[in-house]
């Protein structure tokens, strides 16, 4: 049972992720790659600084795979990376893989994943546009449910 | 009884800080709301400008090893984090 979860300091590579995922008792793996992308809301992004906090993430990240095994199977294999720092578009910010002996489980697994970063992960991302100004998007509050999440799997 | 408790920030709040923390007098007994209307006081010192607490409202706050419940007391932890709304990813 494999679960390697990482914050790194610059873009994330496709081999980090798949090199790492080799059962040879799994059928199913399944990845995402969430790159940033040149324009948001019609304005063009010359880059994205991702600010985290390290050690809240990394809890974070045990609690959502451990959910995940629970879900979706207890042999669940998972590698979970995130970028901090400035990336430019096209960079890989988040990369997920899963194997599992079956491919259902690896689609919903590697879903699951990404939709959890999205709302509880404490990573904040600051676009930076082509005129020269910046901004930090807006996001999902912590406080009224974060705690409770922790709480309820421990 | 009080101590000196250093909080860092995250976000869009790291405008407010040198080194992305800062420093301030807690109670164990202190509120999460009483603990942003600490922090808020503390920044206006530097930035006038800061509105006040209710900028922070929608920030969590975290001791060393979790988030902490809307209206518990903060404990006798000698770090926090202040989190803004998140988008991971």
């Amino acid at each position: 049972m494999l679960t390697h979860l990482e914050i790194c300091n610059s873009e994330v590579t496709h081999i980090q992720v798949t090199e790492r995922l080799q059962n040879p008792g799994h059928g199913g793996q399944s990845f995402f790659f969430g790159v940033v992308r040149n324009r948001n809301h019609g304005r063009v992004v010359k880059a994205v600084t991702y600010d985290c906090h390290p050690e809240l993430s990394r809890s974070v990240l045990e609690t959502i795979i451990l959910e995940c095994r629970s879900q979706f199977g207890e042999n669940l294999d998972a590698v979970v990376i995130h970028a901090t720092n400035r990336i430019e578009p096209g960079g890989i910010s988040v990369a997920i893989g899963v194997s599992t002996p079956h491919r259902d489980e690896a689609f919903l697994a590697c879903r699951y994943i990404i939709e959890q970063i999205k709302v509880r992960l404490p990573v904040w991302k600051q676009e930076h546009y082509e005129d020269g100004d910046s901004e930090w998007l807006k996001g999902h509050e912590l406080c009224q449910h974060g705690n409770r999440k922790q709480e309820d799997h421990k | 009884m009080r101590h000196q408790s250093r909080v860092r920030l995250f976000g869009k709040l790291k405008a407010y800080s040198t080194q992305g923390e800062l420093f301030v007098s807690t109670l164990e007994t202190m509120s999460t709301a009483e603990f942003r209307e600490l922090v808020a006081q503390e920044i206006q010192k530097t930035h006038p400008e800061f509105p006040g607490a209710q900028e922070l409202q929608s920030s969590a706050i975290a001791n060393d090893s979790r988030i902490l419940f809307e209206g518990e007391a903060i404990g006798d932890a000698r770090e926090f984090s202040l989190l803004p709304p998140v988008c991971g990813g």
